[in-house]
């Protein structure tokens, strides 16, 4: 099963467009699921989303105030295979971005996986044998927190008890993969 | 060989009858009839016919098909009529060129059947007979099919009635076809050259259009215009000869352009026939290579000059230019060099369109027809020659200039000429360098130039094209003006294009991002031309077009101030200037910043607070101080005016944005982090301010970002504080608020805050089990839920023991 795994686009108020070569990669009938972190910010890039996977969950960011009548709560709690995964997009969590307070959200939503982002730094981690995954930014969208945002995205390989994580990096023009595996016990 | 001219024209048979002037109906009914009796006669004879060919009687079977022959003689049938007639009759007429043949299979000579057959007493069925076996008479190569050819193209002078003539044309066309003289047939060398070939259908082409054109004269006045109508349908039949020309594998090049074309033309030309003229010149086009009209350019088009007025010049103009593009697009495309066409096809067009709009009356819309085929091909032929089209577009605005638009049709072909160039260049700055663009578009209305500009900017987005100086920002937004700006005619906006208005507004938006300089100078330039251009938007615009642009000059800033960093951390040699960055510097770009906030901060007040929150973090990395204070203050009014439901949210923003400062003096944080606390501690509803005081204990630790604001006894003065809410909350909120608090506590224990020691968990803890007796039998109730997050949290604080042992010894796990 594969999950796409992307937030944080912020178009039209922080950047244009995704880098072309996602485009090509996004492409509809191969991703069955779409976990989105938020800040999509107008309902033609939720449109957009839906494209590539009808399935699309979207938590709401903090600069989603204009996606009137779509549904974007500010959590949400889906059952994938045998993972129970929650998606918050990370303004909620207090400091943003710490690995604690990610941790305390997990163990309120009990989820095996929690979803977030909002830093636009793309993290995936295990800790205490939970899965924390953050996609980053999928059109790299400047944030006054970061020097440099690289545009990430996340596609998960669900197969069982496994997740096979993989990132993508468009940097230097290129796109590169980083592989990381998380085994539920 | 013998041609019997005696007898040559031949007399209408049935010609004694008046057309009398009969309603349409009437008329029709008696062609109806006529042709019934004709096609029974046929039917007779034929069969008739067969029966003696079945016996080998020839005389009897000549004698019959004279007879089946004979009716098409007639003049009363209308063309449409008779060509129903002929076509029976061609069929008929197989059954004795296949006997013909077997005779020639059998030793008979075909030049005694030739001799034969000129017995026939009547002109028409004689040319029908001396045709059937001329082909066979080819076939058996007892005589050079080029003499044969002539002789049957002689011959057939004989009959001058037009239909009949056409009909027999056509007949002797057919028939030869597969038999002409020709590179690689096998009637070339003794049966002749293609040359004899060409001088043959030339010959019967020529006849056949001349018939064709007398047609238009034939029968009363009154009808004539559905004559007209019927003539146009049979207009194929000239057609035929110039397929059958360019069927011929000797036709080449060469020879298309000395011997075929001119005197194709000259017969076009020369027919003085309007509705040949039409037909035949499209014939040209379609059924020759591309690579022949490419080569003969000028003689086709000079011709189309000495055509009859009326004759449409813009159908066939753009029918060849239309071709020609999609040819070059097709060479393209199979990786052909460009611009080696041999000719400049765009140059010679340009020459004779000139004259055509010149010379002729020549409609508007025609005349938009005719420049984008010419548009479409020169950006085909020559993509890099914007000169072209330079030329094209302003050609069209001078048309167009003494012209009010009001007619669809032009609208969308005005349309369609600013267009095309916007769907074939990769790039709207190519756009920008045409003079005349702009003129175009004005004179469209408003919509109209509303939807092109949307194009433009779709495109511009498509291609990430780069907009560098601040004369592309100005020509862009002219040319979307209609996107920027409301025109006196289309102030008020309906409700339900409301979402289409915010969707072009978000294309403007991004647009911004497409602004770029390597000089922060230029580039600030650039964002100040836009500001300006976005401020004549109105209200409901700059809600849009303005947030990007706040995050643009905060990225600005940051490139400023990161400059400054890099050149002062760069040592300079003994007697160079040190690097200067630009003039313009961080702080001049934080005014523009604050003076937009202030503009959005009266529209749309909550957005405006997150922005406030974003500048001052900015400011804080370009440190900043008296500005991230101003900008933090701003946020904190607008917090103070907000509505208490979404108030808990933008604490979460403020709390972030605060605990993330690196830069921010203590004081000035003393004030606002207070300033924080009070508000947590005044929302509304009990467990929003339990849990935003909660949060504040991280507005003291831990402090990731400046350690020496960490405050260890404000945080758990917070914890505490919370704690204490949670005694004036309903008890079922209570638990998991309990629980919430516990895992805060934990993390601020974990994050070593002396004060807050094991005890303090212990008591959560007891206070935790001391409201929850009943742990395992709430399994399936409403408080389910808070028994797992506490079981998790449990569960939690064992891992960290066992990770951090020591630290965690006092932590009583005895009562879980």
């Amino acid at each position: 099963m594969l999950v796409l795994v992307i937030g944080d686009l912020h178009i039209p108020h922080r950047t244009h467009d995704l880098p072309e070569q996602f485009k090509t990669m996004l492409v509809p009938g191969k991703i069955q699921h779409i976990l989105c972190t938020g800040n999509l910010c107008t309902k033609e890039v939720y449109d957009y989303l839906k494209t590539i996977a009808p399935d699309l969950h979207v938590v709401k960011g903090d600069f989603d105030e204009k996606l009137k009548g779509i549904d974007t709560p500010d959590f949400k709690v889906i059952q994938l295979g045998q993972f129970k995964i929650g998606i918050i997009h990370g303004h909620q969590v207090v400091p943003l971005g710490d690995k604690e307070s990610l941790a305390m959200w997990q163990r309120k939503l009990d989820v095996d996986v929690l979803v977030s982002g909002y830093t636009h730094e793309h993290k995936a981690y295990e800790y205490e044998n939970k899965f924390f995954v953050n996609p980053g930014s999928a059109t790299g969208a400047y944030t006054p927190l970061a020097q440099k945002v690289t545009p990430t995205f996340v596609l998960m390989d669900i197969q069982n008890t496994t997740i096979d994580n993989y990132v993508y990096q468009f940097e230097d023009n290129e796109v590169r993969v980083k592989k990381k595996v998380f085994v539920k016990q | 060989m013998s041609s019997h001219y005696q007898n040559v024209r031949e007399y209408p048979a049935y010609d004694d009858e008046e057309n009398t002037l009969e309603a349409g109906q009437t008329v029709e009914n008696k062609q109806k009839t006529l042709l019934a009796t004709a096609k029974n006669v046929v039917d007779t004879e034929a069969y008739h016919m067969i029966r003696a060919l079945d016996k080998s009687l020839l005389d009897e079977a000549l004698k019959h098909s004279a007879k089946m022959l004979n009716q098409l003689r007639t003049s009363e049938l209308s063309p449409k009529h008779y060509y129903d007639l002929y076509m029976l009759v061609f069929d008929k007429m197989r059954h004795l060129e296949m006997f013909f043949s077997e005779e020639n299979k059998r030793g008979r000579r075909m030049q005694d059947l030739y001799e034969v057959v000129q017995h026939a007493g009547n002109i028409v069925p004689r040319l029908y007979l001396l045709i059937t076996v001329g082909s066979v008479y080819i076939k058996s190569k007892e005589a050079p099919a080029k003499d044969v050819l002539k002789d049957l193209v002689e011959m057939c002078k004989g009959v001058q009635h037009p239909t009949r003539g056409l009909f027999l044309r056509n007949y002797l066309s057919q028939l030869s076809k597969d038999k002409l003289p020709d590179v690689g047939s096998e009637y070339e060398g003794v049966g002749g050259q293609v040359q004899d070939s060409i001088n043959f259908i030339i010959q019967n082409f020529t006849e056949t259009v001349h018939l064709f054109s007398r047609l238009k004269n034939e029968g009363p006045a009154s009808e004539r215009e559905k004559r007209e109508k019927e003539r146009n349908e049979l207009s194929i039949l000239v057609g035929k000869s110039l397929e059958r020309l360019s069927n011929l594998e000797g036709v080449t090049l060469e020879i298309y352009r000395s011997m075929v074309l001119n005197k194709v033309l000259e017969v076009v030309v020369q027919s003085n026939d309007k509705m040949v003229q039409q037909y035949l010149m499209d014939c040209i086009i379609q059924v020759f290579p591309d690579e022949f009209h490419m080569a003969t350019l000028d003689t086709f088009l000079q011709s189309c000059l000495d055509l009859d007025q009326g004759v449409d010049l813009r159908a066939i103009l753009t029918s060849l230019m239309d071709r020609l593009s999609n040819f070059i697009q097709r060479r393209a495309s199979q990786g052909e060099q460009h611009d080696d066409y041999g000719t400049n096809v765009v140059e010679t067009f340009t020459k004779y369109v000139d004259k055509v709009l010149e010379v002729y009356a020549v409609e508007l819309s025609d005349n938009l027809l005719i420049n984008i085929s010419l548009l479409s091909l020169s950006l085909q032929a020559y993509p890099e020659r914007t000169d072209y089209v330079n030329r094209i577009i302003t050609g069209v605005a001078t048309h167009l200039v003494d012209t009010l638009i009001n007619d669809d049709q032009v609208i969308k072909l005005t349309k369609k000429v600013l267009t095309i160039p916007l769907e074939s260049y990769k790039s709207i700055l190519k756009l920008l360098d045409l003079d005349n663009y702009n003129q175009v578009l004005t004179l469209l209305p408003f919509e109209e130039k509303r939807m092109v500009a949307r194009q433009i900017v779709r495109t511009a987005i498509k291609h990430g094209d780069k907009i560098t100086t601040v004369d592309q920002v100005n020509e862009l937004f002219e040319l979307i003006k209609p996107m920027l700006k409301d025109e006196p005619t289309n102030e008020t906006l309906a409700e339900d294009d409301w979402e289409d208005f915010e969707e072009e507004q978000n294309l403007v938006a991004r647009c911004v991002h497409l602004f770029d300089n390597a000089e922060t100078d230029n580039l600030f330039k650039i964002y100040s031309a836009a500001r300006k251009h976005f401020g004549q938007g109105g209200v409901k615009r700059i809600q849009f077009t303005l947030v990007p642009l706040v995050f643009k000059y905060l990225e600005l800033a940051t490139r400023i101030y990161q400059s400054q960093i890099t050149a002062a951390a760069t040592p300079t040699l003994e007697g160079e200037a040190p690097a200067v960055g630009g003039v313009i510097k961080q702080d001049k770009v934080f005014q523009y910043v604050m003076e937009i906030l202030e503009v959005l901060a009266n529209q749309r007040p909550g957005p405006a607070l997150q922005l406030y929150l974003q500048s001052a973090l900015c400011a804080d990395r370009c440190d900043l101080e008296k500005i991230v204070y101003e900008l933090l203050s701003q946020a904190f009014m607008l917090y103070e005016e907000e509505d208490s439901k979404v108030q808990l949210e933008y604490l979460h923003l403020i709390i972030n944005a605060l605990q993330g400062m690196k830069h921010i003096s203590e004081e000035n944080y003393n004030t606002l982090s207070t300033k924080t606390c009070q508000y947590s501690s005044k929302l509304l509803r009990k467990p929003d301010q339990c849990r935003a005081v909660l949060m504040c204990s991280h507005l003291f630790w831990p402090m990731f970002e400046n350690k020496e604001l960490q405050n260890s006894s404000k945080a758990l003065e917070c914890l505490q504080w919370s704690l204490k809410i949670v005694k004036s909350c309903l008890s079922n909120q209570q638990i998991l608020l309990f629980v919430e608090i516990l895992n805060v506590y934990a993390h601020h224990f974990d994050k070593k805050n002396d004060k807050v020691t094991a005890e303090y968990l212990n008591g959560m803890i007891d206070l935790i089990f001391t409201n929850i007796p009943n742990l395992e039998e709430t399994e399936e109730t409403a408080a389910a839920p808070i028994n797992i997050f506490y079981r998790n949290t449990l569960r939690h604080l064992r891992l960290r023991k066992d990770q951090d042992g020591e630290m965690y010894d006092d932590v009583r796990f005895t009562l879980m």
